[in-house]
């Protein structure tokens, strides 16, 4: 087997965290003045255990001749360190490196255009930021106008242009970098849907005439459709490495791991008299094991523990699923199940099972209430808890979506229609 | 710093690239465009010519005070242009820096590349006010390329050492113009150097700006020099801190995009 075009071994990133540390960016004259008036504390404090953060820690892995590897997890994972480091934007702490062709790294769209200058001049000026030759710029500079589709407007300054048409020219230098390795981070994000396929496209491309591509991107319908095998990073450390379905799932598996929600916290915002408050609340799965995610379609509970300051009737308790864009979509409560109920003085558990769940994909904000008989509020808490729910890749594949914010299961008939008499 | 230098020569197109882009934008949006590169020399000789050469008199010799002090002026304006725009040119550029590889010390050279094109125009109108007063170039003005490449050296050398430093201490930025200001007042620019004598003499000695601004005015406007040596400590001078710029500069380019 031919040696591997990206070869990453144990690598490890820290930064130091500086909290007005000897370290801590500040002005000379700051740091002239500690010198000078505290010269042994200043010392003393250099060599003390600097405060590290580890951006990552002991990542290896490799890619091979024409793969397209999708590098995913959690915003702050480490994905874009990665990436910054194979592009020799910044350095490793610990680990190696080894690079068996040219590298073109695709961190941004139009990095370095000039707002003065115009579209045509931006080619060139672009093209040689990304590591392009004149000439190669030369021979690509049809095509590239092609691809941008922006043939009129070559000689207009590109601060006069649109933010589509700055990113097409942006990605259409890039699209034609001719590097043996690209690496490109979630430039996707950005542009029409149209032109968003096409870029895609092109990556596709790019690595069936044999180029290798590590990609970031937090948009798993496209990881999937695009990349054969797939690195997940949570917290500086490589997770999961292989078949890219199978590490999203994983991805999604750790999205959605969570302890609980603590209520008493002091920054939470409630209203009512505290005689019944909500203390803690958990969203719980299969065997009732604790989730911040649901997957679509998955039963789930959700647990509530109260503390009745003194015995209380209580006639409404329950939950409130409301959107993003704050329609109330749900609303369950105990009085659903049981009549009013009178709780002494303690603490008492509650849980309500969700079946079927009828979110669709989405984030939804939960609200707490609890009132008394005479609708006196006892306790409210407007936004207790978000809950996400994520695509069922089991189900019905990731690209598969229903319409809607709520699903439930449905009964469809169809009969020959009897003939007409 | 070999290293450094070859990353340097391996990216020569886009270092290129770099001062041609400065060079465009330079001027954009001004009337009179590239005819700054001359009007800046020439406006500081207007101002000095009034307070030195008609209110204070100040003894030029043989040669018209106008033409004294823009001789001067001309390496003075390229230092001193270079100095500010070489030194911040990191900072300004940390879009790049935080998203791109290429050696980073193209910024601080294409600073320092840019201003030559300046210099050259400048150095054209010298020519034309020399005629105008009279003043015939000899074969001496075949070396003025020799003050030319050291103040090079000196402004970026200079460059690269203030760019790695103002990444960490923005304070550069303050600090550069009043530096700058000092090094006019401070070389014989706008006075000839026999104004610094007895306890001041030092000064003359060692600041390598004085030896080069006294060459290039030697040479152009032909009176020659017959003692090379404080041109020859004004060329190890800037040879040592351009090479040390270099230095420090491969050696703390590794950790540039974390700490700007």
């Amino acid at each position: 087997m031919p040696a591997p075009m990206i070869e990453v071994k144990g690598l490890s990133k820290s930064y130091i965290i500086g909290h007005g540390g000897p370290h801590a960016y500040k002005r000379l004259s700051e740091s002239m003045t500690s010198w000078l008036s505290h010269p042994i504390r200043t010392a003393r404090e250099l060599r003390k255990e600097k405060e590290l953060f580890w951006a990552l820690r002991e990542v290896t892995f490799q890619v091979r001749k024409g793969e397209i590897v999708g590098l995913i997890g959690k915003n702050g994972a480490g994905k874009s360190t990665v990436l910054k480091i194979i592009s020799r934007i910044t350095y490793p702490t610990e680990g190696q490196i080894k690079l068996r062709g040219r590298v073109g790294s695709l961190l941004e769209v139009g990095t370095g255009f000039h707002p003065e200058l115009s579209g045509r001049e931006n080619i060139y000026m672009n093209g040689a930021i990304l590591g392009m030759r004149k000439a190669e710029i030369e021979s690509n500079f049809d095509n590239i106008v092609k691809f941008a589709e922006m043939e009129k407007f070559l000689d207009t300054p590109v601060k006069r242009y649109s933010s589509g048409m700055y990113v097409r020219l942006g990605f259409a230098v890039a699209a034609h970098l001719q590097p043996e390795i690209l690496l490109v981070d979630e430039v996707l994000a950005v542009g029409d849907a149209q032109f968003q396929k096409k870029c895609l496209g092109k990556i596709q491309d790019v690595s069936q005439s044999g180029k290798t591509v590590l990609f970031v991107s937090h948009n798993m319908p496209v990881v999937e459709g695009l990349c054969e095998r797939a690195l997940l990073i949570d917290e500086g450390r490589l997770k999961a490495e292989g078949d890219a379905r199978d590490v999203i799932s994983e991805y999604l598996r750790i999205l959605s791991l969570f302890k609980g929600s603590d209520l008493e916290d002091q920054s939470i915002k409630r209203s009512g008299s505290g005689q019944v408050r909500f203390t803690r609340m958990e969203v719980l799965g299969q065997e009732d094991k604790p989730l911040t995610s649901v997957m679509e379609g998955v039963p789930f509970k959700i647990s509530l523990r109260l503390r009745v300051e003194s015995s209380s009737e209580v006639k409404e308790l329950g939950i409130t699923f409301v959107d993003r864009l704050g329609r109330n979509v749900l609303t369950t409560s105990l009085g659903d199940c049981l009549p009013t109920s009178k709780l002494d003085r303690g603490e008492h558990d509650l849980s309500v099972l969700i079946n079927p769940n009828p979110f669709m994909r989405g984030s939804f904000t939960l609200r707490l209430f609890c009132r008394g008989p005479e609708f006196q509020e006892y306790d409210t808490i407007d936004y207790a808890y978000n809950i996400n729910v994520v695509p069922n890749l089991d189900a019905d594949g990731i690209m598969g979506r229903k319409k809607g914010v709520v699903h439930i299961p449905f009964e469809w008939t169809m009969d020959r229609a009897p003939p007409k008499g | 710093m070999r290293s450094e230098l070859r990353e340097v020569w391996s990216y020569r197109e886009l270092l290129f690239f770099l001062v041609w882009k400065d060079l465009k934008i330079r001027y954009k949006q001004t009337a009179v465009g590239a005819a700054w590169a001359v009007l800046q020399p020439l406006i500081a000789m207007c101002i000095f010519w009034f307070i030195f050469g008609l209110v204070l008199e100040i003894d030029t010799g043989d040669v018209p005070y106008p033409i004294f002090a823009y001789s001067g002026l001309v390496v003075w304006t390229y230092f001193s242009v270079t100095l500010n725009q070489a030194s911040s040119s990191l900072v300004s550029n940390q879009g790049l820096l935080t998203k791109v590889y290429f050696p980073r010390s193209l910024l601080p050279l294409a600073a320092s590349m840019t201003g030559l094109l300046d210099y050259l125009i400048a150095s054209a109108m010298m020519l034309v006010l020399m005629l105008i007063f009279g003043i015939m170039p000899t074969p001496w003005l075949l070396l003025a390329f020799i003050p030319l490449v050291l103040v090079f050296l000196l402004a970026s050398g200079l460059g690269l050492w203030l760019s790695t430093v103002s990444t960490k201490y923005r304070d550069v930025r303050f600090l550069v113009p009043f530096f700058v200001q000092l090094l006019l007042f401070v070389t014989p620019i706008i006075y000839p150097p026999s104004y610094l004598t007895g306890n001041l003499a030092w000064i003359n000695t060692v600041n390598p700006l004085a030896a080069i601004i006294n060459a290039q005015r030697a040479f152009v406007l032909g009176t020659g020099i017959t003692d090379w040596a404080p041109l020859g400590y004004a060329a190890v001078v800037s040879i040592l801190i351009f090479l040390g710029g270099l230095v420090y500069f491969s050696h703390y380019e590794r950790r540039l995009a974390d700490v700007i």
